[in-house]
């Protein structure tokens, strides 16, 4: 083999390359140059035929034409590939939607009530749960509810029998809780309670409650406060302006409901407010002395608070919902939205 | 509780808005439900109607002239049903803007011209009452404006009470919050009563013989009144809180009711026979006229008040028709009483009678400001009616009801409060609310609680009123320090989050529903109990707690094929509820999960077709959901079930965890439902429990894995798991997985025939597998299913 030889190869390979602008005639190229019965091993092939002496230049110089051959080989396949991705085949319709793969959601009030979790939990909350069919006992005595109280007329509670009903709170629980355990108690009660009411935009029979209780020694109406301020703005923003006004539930005293600042108008007044910028989230109170002597806890001893909220409501609330019943007609028109 | 805040003003000075004031009373736990500002209502007149006849055009509406003391009688066509011929009303002449910029024109009704609207007690703002025109006295003066008969510079606030507070049921009450909140005088109206020289006791007795219904009842005689019209001042002061002006006999016991709280009755002593009044309980199906001229019969033990002969009044909640004060009246029997509140409750709620006296006497009214009461009503009828009070109240209080004494320590104030309050600032709170101290040491103070709050019964009822007073607002929130109790949070609140998650993920949408259901509904769950049923239900369709969550899941299926979906897949999580003797409840309450597809899973697109739910789909949901919890083998035995078309329990690493099926064509009837609907429902504490356990980790192996597959030709009868127990039984720890990839029945098979093709998978931690030894568990695989199956390995 001779040095014009390689000239010549040079040179037809450069004619190759000219023509090689696109992915099959580059890879022709590396098969006929680089290959493995390309140019480059059969001249490596009949190297073993030479003289030693002129081994060493003869290799140089066929080590030089690889590289040359590879790094124009190389430059070709990146400007062949670059120019496969920019033009695509022309019946290539990328406009098409692709295939859909199935969406489920979860529904709004699991949503508002795992918000709800996520915050109580952060603050060392537990969760209890307890039944929904539950005992004159736990739903009423035991929560200090006087054997004439109006609550407890048929008009307001579902009755099972004469002395077991559908909860119509999730209060129960706090009993049911604090009989099982000793203080500190730190719980949240999530669950479905049960009121005796025609269904309407505004009220629907049963519906979600969220329920605290919080026990400890030392426990005061400040402590009630900074807890349930701090929930307020964490569910609904930090800037939202919160105040408690004086109530009255017979488990809790003193009472407290806990307004706040109204989020569709910002406090300024609307229809949703009753233009007084506020709008009722929760009940709370410290629990009342006969409750915890009622679970065997001495009230000179151990203070607690105990809030409770309609899930409902929050999420009503929360995304200007006007009317109760969309919550439980498992229309996906509406359960798409969240 | 309507409160007038021009009354009000009567008896505290304030020099706050009327926005203010109702701030301050709802943050004290008076809650103002809404505030309404006078309107002096310019171009309303007292008309009288001349004329009366029915519109020619139309059967509800009446043509008629009314007098408005201008010189031509206006035509209006009105439509309340009671209007006629003779009546003083209220009209609003053309011009006139009523509340919610409601322009009154001239127009033309049905062909008939209408100048001027005849008013309602709603469209002037009195009431809530939009029973047809309001109707006023026949003095009422023809022409005069409507800023004459009612105070228009008044506010009017309504008051959401907590039960717990009969004592804010009256001006008065009110005053004395506002009183302790902004640190004023209460101005409590004086009484200054003349009395005859006669004695009330010579002429009168009272006798009580059911002491618990009644534990105090008084009177005072007046006699030789004249009934007549009320006062202006007085009519107004009654309008502004929605009480219709009637007499001035019966507007001054009103008026000492809306003023002081206490009811009061007054009966026509010339109608009442003997000189006795005795107080009694009902006997069974005794029957009375009340004041509203309905006959009612009674049950035992409802109070009455009695004459020698015959019940005058049913005690605490209304007089009777046969004792009634008319225009003929001279002579006044005045009843001040002190009724247990149980007692009025369940009376009013047997009689579903609710009046401003049972209202009041139901919560607790005070028993010992009888007499100011009673002296209060008897000066202002003597002011406008005449006549002369006889001397002495005739007054039966066996056993008079004392002050509680509560001890209160400062130092618990604080603690509860969570503030340093100091003692003047408690006491001073205290002496507004009229509690008094009896005596105080370093610790603590001794208080007498005012008969008036019956609410109050403990050291932390007073601190309440404390805390309320001074304002919750004013007390800083901690920034108490909370710190986990446990380390263990929440486990099965965030696998309930994990279950939800995995079944959205599938494509479920969640829902929630009614857990009460008519009976109809009910025996679609398929539960073999009988339902647990509301005793008091809302209505019939709500009368049964569910059993499954099936029917109404299946309720909201329909609601959305009937919405043009073709493609439903739900979900929902809550307790089912079956009897159970044994519970303390009666009821065994069980949580669920419980998912449904209908109609096309893979809904189609341009490029695939659309694929409708089958039970391959169902199972397929079934069995990743339950993988994917962590379960290792799921099985499905096949039960009867009448709800459902194919039933299955569903057992998860022997643990039987719930059901499946598809609905039965029965159930779908009940919606009209025309598709294939598949059901799954699981018990979340089985799931749980499951979630709880350890995963156990191994690594994967490094060498590579040999497949193989298998394509066995079997009767078509045999069902697939019987040659699947072959494989998996193979005595080999090589064969990592198996899956179903083919099963095909036709030619060339024959007709009884059909293949099913495994892919097999071995592999090995150890080491690379040799094909060999491969090739041997595959053809022992092959003898054993040709063997006991007749399985042949298809060419």
């Amino acid at each position: 083999m001779t040095l014009p030889n390689i000239v010549n190869l040079r040179k037809e390979f450069d004619s190759d390359l000219k023509n090689s602008n696109n992915s099959s005639s580059v890879e022709a190229l590396r098969i006929k140059y680089l290959g493995r019965n390309g140019v480059i091993s059969s001249l490596m092939e009949s190297m073993k035929d030479l003289p030693n002496e002129e081994k060493p230049a003869f290799g140089k110089t066929v080590n030089d034409l690889k590289n040359y051959f590879t790094v124009n080989y190389d430059a070709a396949l990146k400007k062949a590939n670059s120019k496969n991705k920019s033009s695509p085949p022309p019946d290539f319709d990328h406009t098409l939607p692709g295939v859909e793969l199935p969406l489920g959601r979860k529904h709004p009030l699991t949503i508002v009530w795992e918000e709800m979790l996520d915050i109580f939990t952060r603050m060392g909350f537990e969760v209890a749960r307890g039944p929904e069919v539950e005992t004159e006992y736990y739903n009423f005595s035991a929560l200090n509810f006087p054997d004439n109280h109006p609550a407890r007329d048929m008009q307001d509670t579902l009755y099972i029998t004469d002395n077991t009903m559908l909860r119509t709170h999730t209060s129960p629980v706090q009993i049911r809780t604090m009989l099982s355990t000793t203080p500190p108690v730190r719980v949240i009660v999530p669950g479905r309670v049960y009121r005796n009411e025609a269904i309407s935009a505004r009220s629907y029979c049963v519906f979600n409650q969220i329920e605290g209780l919080y026990i400890d020694k030392g426990v005061s109406l400040a402590d009630l406060k900074g807890t349930l301020i701090s929930f307020a703005k964490q569910l609904l923003g930090s800037s939202v302006k919160t105040r408690f006004r004086a109530s009255y539930f017979p488990f809790t005293e003193p009472s407290a409901e806990m307004d706040v600042s109204c989020i569709i108008c910002d406090g300024k007044g609307c229809r949703v407010c009753k233009y007084t910028g506020w709008v009722e989230l929760l009940g709370s109170g410290m629990v009342d002395p006969n409750v915890l002597r009622n679970v065997g806890y001495d009230p000179e001893v151990y203070s607690g608070f105990a809030w409770g909220l309609g899930i409902e409501r929050t999420t009503m609330m929360k995304y200007g919902i006007k009317d109760i019943r969309f919550f439980y007609d498992g229309d996906l028109r509406i359960l798409e939205q969240f | 509780m309507k409160i007038s805040l021009n009354w009000l003003s009567e008896y505290i000075n304030i020099s706050k808005s009327p926005e203010e004031i109702s701030q301050l009373l709802t943050m004290a736990g008076l809650e103002v439900n809404s505030l309404k500002k006078g309107n002096e209502f310019k171009g309303v007149v007292v008309g009288e109607v001349k004329e009366c006849v029915k519109h020619p055009n139309a059967d509800k509406l009446s043509l008629c002239k009314v007098d408005v003391g201008t010189e031509e009688e206006l035509s209006i066509v009105c439509g309340a049903s009671n209007v006629k011929a003779g009546l003083k009303v209220l009209v609003a002449t053309v011009g006139t803007i009523l509340p919610g910029n409601f322009k009154i024109k001239k127009a033309k009704i049905r062909g008939e011209e209408s100048r001027g609207m005849i008013c309602s007690e709603k469209e002037l703002q009195l009431s809530d009452s939009h029973e047809g025109i309001m109707v006023l006295p026949e003095e009422s003066e023809v022409g005069s404006p409507f800023s004459e008969l009612f105070d228009t510079s008044d506010t009017l606030m309504e008051l959401d009470l907590t039960p717990n507070r009969p004592d804010a049921m009256s001006h008065i009450g009110v005053a004395r919050d506002l009183s302790a909140i902004l640190n004023l005088d209460l101005l409590k109206p004086s009484v200054k009563l003349e009395e005859s020289d006669v004695d009330a006791s010579s002429e009168y007795s009272v006798e009580i013989e059911d002491k618990t219904g009644c534990p105090r009842f008084a009177v005072r005689i007046i006699k030789n009144i004249k009934i007549g019209k009320s006062p202006d001042w007085l009519s107004k002061r009654l309008n502004s809180v929605g009480i219709r002006s009637i007499n001035n006999v019966v507007d001054a016991s009103n008026y000492v009711l809306m003023e002081f709280g206490h009811p009061i009755h007054t009966f026509d002593m010339d109608k009442l026979s003997g000189n006795k009044i005795s107080v009694r309980s009902s006997s069974k199906d005794e029957k009375v006229v009340t004041l509203d001229g309905v006959e009612r019969k009674l049950r035992e033990d409802t109070v009455l008040v009695c004459d020698d002969e015959k019940p005058v009044g049913i005690g605490g909640i209304m007089g009777l028709q046969n004792s009634e004060v008319t225009d003929e009246t001279a002579n006044l029997i005045i009843e001040c009483a002190y009724f247990d509140p149980g007692k009025i409750r369940n009376s009013s709620k047997i009689l579903g009678l609710y009046t401003e006296a049972s209202k009041r006497f139901e919560r607790g009214c005070d028993p010992n400001d009888i007499e100011f009461a009673l002296d209060r009503v008897c000066s202002i009828i003597v002011e406008i009616a005449g006549g002369e009070v006889l001397k002495g109240i005739i007054d039966n209080y066996p056993s008079k009801i004392e002050k509680i004494k509560i001890q209160l320590r400062q130092k618990r104030i604080n603690s509860v409060i969570g503030m340093e309050i100091s003692e003047s600032k408690v006491k001073d709170i205290l002496n507004r609310l009229e509690f008094e101290v009896k005596s105080e040491n370093k610790e603590s103070i001794e208080l007498l609680v005012p008969t008036f709050r019956p609410d109050v019964e403990r050291e932390i009822d007073v601190i309440e009123e404390v805390a309320r007073i001074i304002g919750y607002d004013n007390i800083p929130p901690s920034e108490h320090a909370l710190i986990p109790l446990s380390t263990s949070l929440n486990n099965n609140e965030s696998n309930n989050i994990k279950l939800k998650n995995m079944l959205v993920g599938f494509g479920f949408n969640e829902i929630y529903t009614n857990s009460l259901m008519p009976y109809e509904l009910w025996e679609l769950s398929g539960d073999n109990n009988s339902p647990v049923k509301v005793t008091n239900p809302i209505s019939l369709d709500m009368e049964c707690l569910r059993a499954s969550l099936m029917p109404r899941m299946l309720e909201a299926v329909s609601y959305n094929f009937n919405r043009q979906r073709n493609s439903v897949m739900l979900f929902e999580d809550g307790n089912v509820i079956i009897p159970d003797d044994k519970s303390e409840t009666g009821v065994k309450e069980t949580h669920m999960i419980a998912a449904m597809i209908a109609g096309e899973v893979n809904p189609g697109n341009w490029l695939n077709r659309s694929r409708s739910a089958d039970y391959f789909s169902l199972k397929g949901v079934v069995e990743t959901f339950l993988k994917a919890i962590g379960f290792s083998t799921v099985t499905f035995t096949l039960f009867s079930n009448s709800s459902y078309r194919n039933a299955f329990t569903v057992i998860g690493d022997e643990i039987k965890l719930g059901f499946m099926g598809e609905i039965s064509p029965t159930s779908l009837k009940v919606f009209d439902l025309e598709i294939a609907v598949y059901y799954f429902e699981l018990e979340v504490d089985s799931l749980y429990t499951q979630m709880s356990k350890d995963i156990a980790f191994s690594e994967p192996s490094k060498y590579p894995s040999i497949m193989r597959d298998i394509s066995f030709i079997v009767d078509d009868s045999l069902h697939s798991e019987e040659l699947t127990a072959i494989i998996t039984g193979a005595k080999t720890d090589l064969l990592k997985s198996y899956k179903i990839t083919s099963v095909y029945k036709g030619s060339p098979l024959k007709d009884n025939e059909k293949s099913i093709t495994y892919h097999l998978i071995f592999s090995s931690v150890e080491r690379t597998l040799e094909e060999e030894e491969i090739d041997k568990i595959c053809a022992s695989i092959i003898n054993v299913a040709s063997d006991s199956l007749n399985a042949n390995l298809r060419a």
